[in-house]
Parts: structure tokens; sequence; C-alpha cells
């Protein structure tokens, strides 16, 4: 083989030179990082999936819309009022019947398996309101 | 007669070593009866050489190297056997091949080539062709250097096939500096008319042949110092400066356990012609295979579209290597945000049932007005109708919290806990 590359131009021989540098260096590692990290994701979403099941989630988490949130829940909600605190950062603040206290319960629970969203400081703040409880938190994109 | 100088000539072909003598004269040599010997014989074959060299004590003992791995290049190879041919001219090989037969001059086809035609030579490229045991070595030549150099195995091969073989080295060399050569010399060793017909009819060129045997070759070679000066072996020449008819000195037999008897017989073909006269052999240091293969004759036609077309594999290694980092990244995005998703789904899970544990706390006995739930700590206000029912479903839940109660103006009871989770 080198006999043979011996009758290659410079340029020839550099170029395929760096080519083979670049695969060794960088391609192979790339495709066998790649393919790990596939793996270790596929594991994660295995494990969520799992876990959506306890709820009755068969969907992945979506990003978070704030009108298709809001249309979403206006069954647990009997009011639902979104102010956008940034780009990113919600304060939701709904009125829920009573009797729909373990509904909204399980509505915290599974919320990461519904929306790519977090509950800022994991805080929920409850108010008693015109014989409704007002429950209020804060939301952040992930 | 006990001051006449005798070249004793041998070589190997095939499973036969084939030795002669000559008496070297003023008006040339002259060669007795040549003898064979199988390779059985070794022994005896020795032992004739040692009788002829006792029996004419100013000898030499002559022999011609036929390994494929032998090259013409324009400097010196100190690491390797080298023999110098003429000016800057070198022809080198890995290693010495003669066994333990002696010998005190070896002398490469290549060398016997550049003799044979070395007046012949002019500006124009002279293609020199020397068929030694079916194998051709040929050299470029202009007279003041000579170019190009490689060796053509031709066992087993028609007369058609070595001359197509020829034509291609023509084209071969062609690639590297625009030449045809201008004329063709070929010194054939062994008698084949056939060969040189087809060589004739195939390359449309007029070649002119000379046929001499091997043994009157080195003959030749080993009768003059000068000539001789361009054997591999320069330990054992301590030649007299004079003529044809000068005397060689012994100068001691050849300590034959310096070299090795390792013989290359691979032969090279086409595929394996280097191009650059700078053929890398098998004995090639790491270095050297490197260093060669960065010697460079860019600049051809043909360079310019390897060049183009060496740009085909970068372009796929790039653009593989692109497309996998890429869809890396977006895996490594994704991987982040499911971490973060199971990481958060533990955190709501025990939100989720804290609020569940405190709105069943609180069931009939009170109602909550005000609440702060978090997995850290919890803050309740509410109205209390069953104080201890409350304190103790409290208590059960969180051990260290503070319940204070307090009546208001009409008539109910407040509440208010506090508590680390």
């Amino acid at each position: 083989m080198a006999s043979k590359a011996g009758g290659l131009s410079l340029m020839t021989k550099i170029i395929f030179s760096i080519s083979l540098l670049l695969l060794l260096a960088w391609v192979i590692p790339s495709v066998i990082g790649y393919y790990q990290n596939l793996e270790s994701y596929n594991l994660k979403k295995a494990t969520l999936q799992k876990i959506g099941f306890k709820y009755n989630i068969n969907e992945e988490a979506k990003p978070f819309v704030l009108e298709e949130f809001k249309k979403e829940n206006s069954n647990l909600f009997s009011e639902i009022d979104v102010e956008i605190v940034s780009n990113n950062s919600y304060n939701v603040i709904g009125k829920v019947d009573k009797s729909k206290i373990k509904s909204l319960n399980s509505f915290i629970e599974s919320l990461s398996l519904h929306y790519l969203v977090k509950l800022k400081d994991n805080e929920l703040l409850y108010e008693e309101k015109d014989e409704l409880l007002e429950v209020k938190f804060g939301l952040e994109e992930l | 007669m006990r001051n006449q100088y005798v070249t004793i000539t041998h070589y190997k072909e095939r499973e036969f070593y084939f030795l002669n003598y000559a008496i070297q004269t003023e008006d040339g040599f002259i060669p007795k009866d040549i003898e064979q010997f199988h390779e059985s014989e070794k022994e005896k074959f020795i032992e004739r050489i040692r009788l002829l060299q006792s029996q004419n004590p100013s000898t030499q003992i002559v022999s011609i190297s036929l390994v494929t791995n032998q090259k013409v290049t324009d400097k010196e190879d100190r690491n390797r056997v080298s023999a110098k041919i003429f000016n800057d001219n070198y022809v080198v090989q890995d290693k010495m091949d003669i066994g333990n037969i002696p010998t005190t001059l070896y002398f490469s086809p290549f060398a016997i080539l550049y003799e044979e035609y070395k007046q012949k030579l002019d500006n124009k490229l002279t293609l020199l062709i020397g068929l030694f045991d079916r194998k051709l070595y040929m050299m470029f030549a202009t007279e003041d250097k000579i170019h190009q150099s490689w060796v053509i195995g031709t066992r087993g091969l028609t007369e058609k096939q070595i001359a197509d073989r020829v034509y291609k080295s023509m084209k071969a060399y062609y690639k590297i500096s625009y030449k045809f050569a201008d004329h063709i010399e070929m010194l054939l060793t062994d008698d084949s008319p056939k060969l040189l017909k087809v060589l004739r009819e195939e390359l449309s060129l007029s070649i002119l042949p000379t046929q001499n045997s091997i043994h009157n070759l080195l003959h030749y070679m080993s009768g003059d110092s000068n000539r001789a000066s361009s054997s591999y072996i320069r330990s054992s020449l301590s030649l007299s400066q004079g003529g044809m008819n000068s005397d060689f000195k012994q100068s001691g037999k050849l300590k034959t356990s310096n070299f090795s008897s390792v013989e290359n017989d691979a032969l090279h073909n086409l595929d394996n012609l280097k191009l650059k006269g700078s053929s890398v052999q098998e004995g090639d240091s790491f270095i050297d295979k490197i260093k060669n293969f960065f010697s460079s004759n860019s600049g051809s036609k043909a360079s310019i579209t390897n060049s183009l077309l060496s740009l085909i594999p970068l372009f796929f290694v790039v653009a593989t290597g692109f497309y996998f980092n890429q869809e890396n990244k977006k895996v490594l995005q994704n991987i982040e945000v499911s971490q973060s998703q199971l990481m958060l789904q533990k955190n709501y899970e025990l939100l989720g049932k804290n609020a569940n544990n405190i709105f069943l706390a609180m069931g009939k006995n009170a109602e909550l007005k005000h609440a702060i739930i978090s997995n850290n700590e919890i803050e309740l206000r509410g109205v209390v109708w069953g104080i201890e029912p409350l304190r103790n479903s409290l208590a059960e839940l969180y051990p260290d919290g503070e319940f204070v109660i307090k009546p208001l103006e009409n008539f109910m009871t407040e509440f208010s806990f506090k508590s680390k989770v």
C-alpha cells in the first residue's frame, strides 16, 4: 500500500492523511459517542414511559404552550389565569372546586410527564376564595 | 603464470551454481570452460573456488546480485548495501545475499548495465534493459544521470506479457516525467531471440540488443580497477592503480559471516513499480516509509485529478463527522431534558403526596384558608372544629410541627401549623 501511495502527489497524500486523521480522531469517536448516548437516552425514555403508565399518560411530555395549557386544564380549574413573568417563566393562578382537590394533587404529581416545565421553588400556595380553593404556582420551561 | 591475474566468477540460477574463471591479459580476458554444480554440491563448489584461488595467487572472486530489491538512488545509503555507479548515482539493496560462498567483488546488474552502455549515453533519454536470470533490470538514463530504475520479474510470463510490462513501465515513467525513452538498449544474458522479436513488435521501437553471458560480463567488470570500484563489496577492494592489466592485490578472504544469506526471491511486477525510484522495500524503516509516502511528484495532470478525487473521501468523512456530531448534540440535549424530567418527577410526586396528606388530615375537623406547601416546609392556617383530632393527624404526619390555636371573635377557633418536611 505504501508503495502504491508513493505514486500519488503530495497534495493527494496530504488530503488522504487529513481524511484518515479526521476519521480516526473525530468521526469514529463521534459515531461511537452518538450510539452510546442514544442507548442512554432510550433507557431514560423507557423509564419515563413506565412512570407515565402509572398516571395513564401514553404520550411524551410536550413543550409548554400557554394557550394549550389553559385549554387542556379547563376541566380541572374553574378559572385559570396564566401571567407571563419573562420569556420562559409563568405564574399560574387557578381556582379549583374543593371536590377536585385529589385531581389537582394528581395533576401536580404528573406535571413533568405532561409538560417540559418545572415548578418554581417546588412550592404551592393555596388560598380559599369564594368557596373555591385558589392555587398559585410558578412554572419555568425546561 | 604465478603473476597472472585471474578472475573467478560464479552465480546461482535456479538450483545450479555456475562457475568460471578467466585469465586477464592486456588484450582482454581469456575465459575457461564453465562448470556447473547442483545446489546439493555446494561444498564441492566452494572447494573448487578455493582450489582455483590457491592455484592463482592474484585472484578476484566475482559474483552478481540477482535479487529484485535493488534500486538506483542519487545518494548513498550507509544503512544498506550500496555501490557507486558514477557521479551521484548509487545502487542499493537491503542485504548482501552471497551466503557463505567466497566472494570479493559483487556487482549489481545495474552497475553492469551502466558500464556496458555508458559510452552510448547522451542527453537523450535511453532505456537500458538487462535480462538477468529471467528478471528485467530497467534504467532510464542520460549521460549525466540515472533517472529511474526498477526490476520486473518475468518468471512464468509470455514474451508478449513481458513486452507489455516494459511498455507499462515506460508509460509509468512518462506519468512522472513526461518523457518517453528516445531509444532502448537491451542486454540479454540469456539467448532469447523470441523475446527480442516480440519486444520489437510490441513496442514499435528500435531496440539494440547485446548478448553476453553473466560470466563474461563479470570478468569484464573485474578486469579493471575503475570498473571494479562499482562493486558492492568495497572492503575487499585494495586496488593498485593502473590499466586493464593491473593486478588486484589480495586483501584476504571475505568475511562472509558479516553478510546475510537471505535472498528475497519475490518478483516485482508492475503493481509494485516504484515510480520515484525510491521504492519501499521490506527492510525500510517506518520513518523511511513515511518519508516515501510524502515524497512528492506533484504538478502532473494526473496528480491534480488524484487530488480532486481524494477530496471525495475527505468530503465524505467531514459530512459523516458533521452529521453524527449534530445528532450527538441533539441526543445529549434530549438526555439532559429526560434526566431533568426524571428528577422533577420524583419531587412532584413527593409534593403531590404532601398536599394530599394535608387535605386528608383536615378532613371534617378543619377548613384550610391559607397554605404554603413545598418539599422543604409547610405552613397552614384555617378554621378548626375538632382541635384534638386535627392536632393528632398533623402530629402523625409531621411530629416536629408547631400547632397553634387561637379563638376568634365569632366563637370559632383558628389554627396555624408550621413544620419542616
